[in-house]
């Protein structure tokens, strides 16, 4: 069977931050919670004006490009993740994101779409395009996200009366866009081990993303209390036991030398942490995360973690990653990649 | 070894004004239809465009599954495999894309069935005269047949170079007529029935050409985007189908839905036999038009 591996990845930082302090100190009347504090979060990325989804999300591509050894015209799909599709201040249906991201990009033969799976968009890419490689469909391709996620922040900002306002979490997002192109894997040390994700609705009208009930902005309302419980939080290392016990492996046994959780907060990855130590009965690997400074940008969240760590040089040689997403739906999973020769420029 | 049909369901019931309803009472009957048990759906991907209140998050297909009630919780040694739902949108093509990424995972992982959802309706859920699709639903169930002569084989995409002459669905922050989770606008060009007649004429025309299609001893499912569509295709194509599924008259545009439904339909009236060669053309917004030869 083929493997794929990521053979390169891109992002859209925007110049703009916006701190935890210039945030709160915009809400009238001031709230009564310290939001650094609770999230761990000290700025976030901010588009400027002039960005929408679809600018960061070419930004992101042409990044990515820029790290492969592919050119536009190579790509034989493109698969755009984002969970709102602004271009300026219309969200698009249709046409799809993707079409005028192949437009723009001038990658003539590449089939498109657009995925829509909340925060798990870029993963839910990725499952496509890593069964599409493996099952001989295309060689390679270009999942992309651009996310304009401020925009429930905005919204947040006016609205939002206490910590346990259904809005709270919407003032710890950020904009960013992302890209990734897997293609087959040479070796074993650029290679996706094993990738597997799960929809469990019953509790998905626990977050939901829509028009603002109050002003004509996106809102993103979310029961985190009920959906952050320790029951399903547990879902991502059951599922995981479940697999490796069919797979014959242990959490102990893979040595992973990093992960990556969803950057939702300081604490609710720590809670991961220790679930997953529990679960497994393992030490967790090295957490990498950027969600002090970037916030919670969505679905581009993990590749921006990847992306800043190399940027830095601080990912080691032959590092075995694994990555875990969790988004509305509730969706979660397990991603496990070695890496070795991606680098970021 | 290719994916085939099991079974199909279709909403067309007036009384449903929501989107994410249709979609589940089609993918109901689609079960019913089929036969089978909810526990062996592993995959489920909606199409569907136009969804209620104008909700971005989560995916609908995650209220889709729960209303068909797949599997929707996970426990620690559950016997079942683990399903997994999405939402994939390319206007009326995505049920095309749809069934070319369950081919791929049917091949690349070991999962028993696919099932393929759409519903397009007004944000609103009220019937808005600006909207010029139908309040529908579909549902496909796709399996992986061990024949190899049979399935969906031969998978084509084309896109026009610009969108000039596109359909353009979207939501507008900057005009505050209505509540924005009411909100929607959708322009259709003047040019785009001739556009898109042609476009999609063009399209399966290099489809049928580069497969040596015969094209005496093939049925057509063309788009549905307006009375007559299917026949105007079929005599450019020079395809010798006596039946061309015209759903407008009494459906209207399905949009999303109309591949399936088209399929549905006549599938209804046995019109599809053993070893028929079936042409499945989609196309819409971008210009974009996908083909695909299914082996019955």
């Amino acid at each position: 069977m083929i493997k794929t591996r990521f053979e390169s990845i891109g992002v859209h930082l925007p110049d703009k931050i916006v701190s935890t302090d210039e945030l709160i100190g915009q809400m009238v009347p001031p709230p009564q919670f310290d939001l650094e504090a609770i999230t761990g979060i000290k700025n976030r990325l901010w588009k400027e004006d002039k960005d929408d989804s679809y600018s960061m999300a070419i930004d992101a591509a042409q990044s990515c490009l820029e790290n492969s050894k592919y050119e536009a015209a190579d790509l034989d799909i493109i698969i755009s993740c984002s969970i709102a599709r602004f271009v300026g201040d219309c969200n698009y249906y249709e046409p799809a994101m993707s079409l005028f991201l192949k437009q723009k990009l001038g990658a003539e033969k590449a089939i498109f779409f657009d995925v829509s799976n909340a925060c798990a968009g870029i993963f839910t890419g990725l499952y496509i395009l890593d069964s599409m490689i493996k099952a001989g469909i295309v060689k390679n391709g270009l999942v992309v996200s651009g996310e304009h996620t401020s925009c429930v922040a905005e919204t947040a900002m006016l609205e939002v009366k206490d910590i346990y306002d259904p809005q709270f979490g919407s003032l710890t997002v950020g904009d960013a866009g992302a890209a990734v192109i897997l293609d087959q894997s040479a070796d074993d040390n650029d290679v996706i081990d094993y990738f597997e994700l799960l929809s469990t609705p019953e509790y998905s009208d626990l977050a939901i993303g829509k028009p603002s009930n109050l002003s004509n902005k996106y809102a993103m309302y979310a029961s985190n209390s009920k959906m952050h419980t320790e029951e399903r939080l547990n879902i991502w290392p059951n599922f995981q036991l479940d697999i490796f016990e069919k797979m014959g492996k242990t959490f102990e046994s893979e040595n992973f030398d990093y992960i990556i959780h969803h950057q939702v907060g300081l604490k609710f990855i720590d809670r991961l942490l220790k679930i997953g130590t529990e679960a497994f009965s393992a030490e967790m690997p090295e957490s990498l995360q950027v969600l002090d400074e970037c916030g919670n940008t969505a679905t581009t969240s993990h590749v921006l973690v990847l992306y800043q760590f190399l940027k830095e040089k601080k990912i080691k040689e032959k590092a075995k990653i694994l990555i875990v997403p969790a988004a509305s739906g509730f969706v979660t999973g397990f991603l496990s990649v070695k890496i070795n020769s991606l680098v970021v420029n | 070894m290719g994916t085939i049909i099991k079974a199909t369901g279709i909403s067309t019931n007036k009384n449903i004004k929501s989107s994410n309803e249709h979609a589940i009472a089609a993918g109901l009957q689609c079960v019913e239809n089929a036969g089978i048990d909810t526990k062996d759906i592993d995959l489920i991907i909606n199409v569907g465009i136009y969804r209620d209140q104008n909700m971005v998050e989560p995916a609908m297909a995650a209220f889709i599954q729960k209303g068909i009630g797949v599997k929707n919780d996970y426990v620690r040694n559950q016997p079942d495999k683990a399903a997994l739902s999405l939402d994939m949108m390319n206007s009326s093509c995505g049920i095309i894309n749809a069934i070319q990424t369950a081919d791929a995972i049917f091949k690349a992982r070991q999962i028993k069935y696919a099932m393929i959802v759409s519903s397009d309706a007004h944000p609103s859920n009220k019937t808005n005269e600006n909207f010029p699709f139908s309040s529908i639903g579909a549902a496909m169930l796709l399996e992986y047949s061990q024949d190899d002569q049979k399935g969906f084989k031969n998978f084509s995409f084309q896109n026009s170079e610009n969108s000039d002459y596109s359909v353009r669905g979207y939501l507008d922050f900057n005009n505050l007529d209505e509540p924005a989770a009411d909100r929607l606008a959708v322009c259709v060009p003047d040019e785009y029935n001739a556009k898109i007649l042609e476009f999609a004429s063009d399209s399966a025309e290099k489809h049928l050409t580069s497969l040596e299609t015969d094209r005496k001893n093939v049925k057509l499912i063309p788009p549905q985007i307006y009375k007559g569509f299917g026949k105007k295709m079929a005599e450019s194509l020079a395809i010798k189908d006596d039946f061309i599924p015209d759903l407008y008259p009494e459906y209207g545009n399905a949009h999303s839905s109309a591949l399936t439904m088209a399929y549905h339909l006549a599938s209804d009236k046995g019109f599809y036999n053993k070893n028929d060669q079936v042409i499945f053309v989609a196309a819409g917004a971008g210009l974009s038009a996908a083909c695909a030869t299914y082996t019955c």
